[in-house]
C-alpha cells in the first residue's frame, strides 16, 4: 500500500462523505410541496431564480423532486440491504459454525438459487404483484441474501480451525459469545465492503425496474420513476432527464470507488473472501 | 472426466429450469385474481356460470393444485406454455417470433465486448503506468458506472435525433440494432478491459514470461503464444457468469428502443398481466441463460486444460469464486 493509494483513498472517502452530506442537508431546504403540487401555469420552464433547475412538464420543481427523490432511491436501497444483511449474516453464521444438516440444506439452496438469473428472477418476482417500491425490497432481498450468507459461512470456515476459536471451544465460551465476538468482527469488513458494492447495484436495480414501470409508480420523485416519465420530453426539454440520470450515475459512480477503496483498505492481505 | 464434467453441467442446468419453473407456478398461483376472469373478460362481459366452469374445466383449474402442477410440468417439457390471454396465440409462436432480435443483441454485444476489451486491455497492461493506461483506466471506471438506460438515451438524444444517423427506435432496418448495442457494450467492455488488465499484468511479472524473455523471445511471441490463451479464461469465465445480466440489460434496451424482443414482449405481458407469456418468457430467458453458461463451461474445459483434470464440484467452486459479475 504506497502513499499515493492511501491519499486516493483519502479524496474518494471525502468525497463520497461530502455527497451524502449534502444530500441529507438539502432535505432541510426542500418543501415536499414544491415536489408534488401540481401548477400547470409554470409547467416546462427553464432554470431561473424561483426554480433552479427549472421545472417539469406537470410545472413541480425539478431541483426539489431530485432531492425528495434521494429519500426514495437512497433509504429504500438502505431498507433493502439491512433487511438482506439481517437475514443473511446469521444464516451464514449458522451455516459456518454447525456443520452437518443445516448447513448442507441452506447451501444447497443457495447454489441453486445463485444459478438463476439475477434480474430475471427479479422482473418475475416484481411483476407477479402489483408494481410497488415494497415488492421491489422484497425482490431484491430473496435474491440478495444469498451472497451474504455464503459469504459469512466462508470467512466463518476459515477462521473455524484458527487456534483462539479452538481454545474459546475448549474453555466452554458460551457458543453466542463465540459468533458475536469473534466470529462477527472477522465477518464484517468483508460485509461492509460487499455491501458498499451492492449499494450502487441496487440503486441500479431500483432505477431500472422504476424505469420499466415495474417499481415506483409516476407521482413519485423516483429517480428512475423520473427518469421514466421524462423520456417523452427528451428533445424538447432533455433537463428533465439529464438530472435524475446524473444523479443516479453519480451515485453509483461514487459507491463502486468507495467499495473499491475499502476493499483495499480493509481487505488488505486477506484472499478474496467469497466462498 | 470430461463427459462427467458436461453431464454434470446438463444435470444442473435441468434442475436450474425446474427450479425456475416452479417459482414461477407458485407465484402465478399466489397471484391475486384468476385467470378465468381474463380470459373471459368477467369485468366487462355477462357470463354465465356453465361458461365460467366449463373454462375452469377446460384448463383444469378444478383440480388440486399439486395436479396442476404436475400437469404444467408436463406441458413445459413440452415447450407447451399454454395460450396468451391477449392474442389467443400459442405462447410458444410468440416467443419463437421475439426470440431472435434479444438473441442477436446479446450475441453481437459480447463480439463487440471482445472487439473493444482484448485490445484495450492488452494495451493497458502494455503500457502499465503510463498516462495511456490511467486514461484508459479512467474513463472505463466511470463508463462502468453509468446504467445502460442512461447510455442509451444519450445515444438516442446525440445520434437519433439531433444527427439524425440512426433510428431510434424499431427494427425496420439492421441500423436499429447498432445503437441498444452500443449502449450495452460500452458499460460492459469498461469491465473487461479492467479485468483483461489485471489478469495480463499478473501474467507479466510471471516467471515463465520472465523465462521466455531471458531465452529472448520477442514480446510479441510472448503475448501471442505464452500468455493470451490463459489471460482470456477470466475473461470468458465472467462473461459465461454474466449472461444473467446481459439480458437484464437487454431487457431495459429492447424497451428504451421499442425493440421487438423477448424483454419488451415480457414487460408488455406483464402491464397486462398476461401471465403464461410471462411465465413462458421468464422460463425462456432462463433457458438462454443457463444454455450460455454451460456453453461457457464447455468453452473452457477446451481453452483451459488444467480445469479437465479437476471434478465438477470444484469447478463450480471456482466458478462462485469469480466474484462479483459486472
Amino acid at each position: 500500500m504506497n502513499q499515493l493509494n492511501i491519499r486516493k483513498h483519502r479524496i474518494i472517502f471525502f468525497t463520497f462523505a461530502f455527497y451524502i452530506l449534502i444530500l441529507i442537508l438539502a432535505q432541510c431546504f426542500v418543501s415536499s410541496d414544491r415536489a408534488f403540487e401540481v401548477n400547470l401555469s409554470q409547467s416546462l420552464e427553464f432554470p431561473n431564480l424561483g426554480h433552479w433547475l427549472g421545472t417539469d412538464d406537470y410545472g413541480r420543481d425539478l431541483l426539489s423532486r431530485v432531492i425528495i427523490g434521494a429519500r426514495y432511491t437512497l433509504i429504500i436501497s438502505l431498507i433493502t440491504l439491512l433487511v438482506t444483511v439481517i437475514i443473511g449474516v446469521p444464516l451464514g453464521l449458522i451455516a459456518g459454525y454447525k456443520h452437518g444438516m443445516i448447513d448442507t440444506v441452506i447451501m444447497r439452496c443457495i447454489d441453486i438459487g445463485l444459478s438463476i438469473p439475477e434480474f430475471v428472477l427479479m422482473i418475475a418476482l416484481a411483476s407477479f404483484f402489483k408494481p410497488s417500491i415494497w415488492n421491489l425490497v422484497i425482490a431484491i432481498t430473496i435474491i440478495k441474501w444469498m451472497t451474504y450468507t455464503r459469504l459469512t459461512r466462508a470467512v466463518v470456515h476459515s477462521e473455524m480451525n484458527k487456534p483462539y476459536i479452538q481454545m474459546a471451544k475448549l474453555f466452554h465460551v458460551p457458543t453466542h459469545i463465540i459468533i458475536f465476538k469473534h466470529f462477527l468482527p472477522q465477518v464484517m469488513p468483508s460485509i461492509i465492503v460487499l455491501m458498499t458494492v451492492d449499494f450502487g447495484k441496487i440503486i441500479l436495480y431500483i432505477s431500472s425496474l422504476s424505469f420499466l414501470g415495474l417499481g415506483a409508480q409516476p407521482p413519485s420523485p423516483e429517480w428512475g420513476a423520473m427518469l421514466n416519465a421524462g423520456r417523452d420530453y427528451m428533445t424538447s426539454y432533455p433537463l428533465l432527464l439529464i438530472v435524475p440520470a446524473c444523479l443516479i450515475s453519480v451515485t453509483i459512480l461514487l459507491f463502486n470507488l468507495t467499495g473499491d477503496a475499502l476493499r483495499d483498505r480493509l481487505l488488505k492481505g486477506k484472499r478474496d473472501m467469497d466462498d | 472426466m470430461l463427459l462427467k464434467n458436461i453431464l454434470s453441467r446438463i444435470g444442473q442446468m435441468i434442475i436450474v429450469l425446474f427450479v425456475l419453473s416452479t417459482i414461477t407456478f407458485i407465484l402465478m398461483k399466489l397471484t391475486p385474481g384468476d385467470p378465468v376472469d381474463k380470459i373471459l373478460h368477467l369485468d366487462v362481459a355477462n357470463v354465465s356460470n356453465e361458461q365460467i366452469e366449463a373454462t375452469k374445466e377446460r384448463l383444469g383449474l378444478n383440480q388440486p393444485v399439486i395436479v396442476q402442477y404436475i400437469q404444467w410440468l408436463g406441458q413445459i417439457a413440452q415447450l407447451n406454455f399454454g395460450t396468451s390471454y391477449q392474442t389467443g396465440a400459442p405462447v410458444t409462436h410468440e416467443l419463437m417470433y421475439y426470440t431472435p432480435p434479444t438473441l442477436f443483441i446479446a450475441v453481437m454485444t459480447i463480439i463487440v465486448v471482445f472487439i473493444v476489451a482484448v485490445p484495450l486491455g492488452i494495451i493497458t497492461a502494455r503500457h502499465y503506468h503510463t498516462w495511456l493506461d490511467a486514461l484508459i483506466r479512467t474513463v472505463s471506471s466511470f463508463t462502468v458506472s453509468i446504467p445502460s438506460f442512461f447510455l442509451g438515451t444519450i445515444l438516442i438524444f446525440v445520434f437519433a435525433q439531433k444527427l439524425n444517423l440512426l433510428p431510434s427506435s424499431g427494427l425496420d432496418s439492421m441500423a436499429g440494432y447498432i445503437l441498444p448495442i452500443i449502449a450495452l457494450s460500452i458499460g460492459m467492455s469498461a469491465y473487461y478491459v479492467r479485468l483483461m488488465r489485471s489478469t495480463l499484468i499478473e501474467l507479466y511479472q510471471s516467471k515463465e514470461v520472465e523465462a521466455a524473455r531471458l531465452r529472448g523471445m520477442s514480446e510479441r511471441h510472448i503475448l501471442w503464444k505464452d500468455i493470451f490463451k490463459p489471460a482470456i479464461v477470466p475473461v470468458i469465465t465472467v462473461l459465461g457468469m454474466s449472461v444473467g445480466s446481459l439480458i437484464g440489460g437487454t431487457v431495459v434496451i429492447e424497451n428504451l428502443f421499442g425493440i421487438p424482443g423477448i424483454g419488451h414482449f415480457l414487460v408488455d405481458s406483464i402491464r397486462a398481466r398476461d401471465y403464461p407469456v410471462v411465465q413462458g418468457a421468464v422460463i425462456m430467458i432462463g433457458v438462454m441463460v443457463v444454455l450460455a453458461n454451460t456453453l461457457s463451461d464447455l468453452l473452457l474445459l477446451w481453452l483451459d486444460p488444467k480445469r479437465r483434470q479437476i471434478s465438477p464440484s470444484k469447478i463450480q467452486k471456482q466458478r462462485r469464486q469469480g466474484g462479483e459479475t459486472p
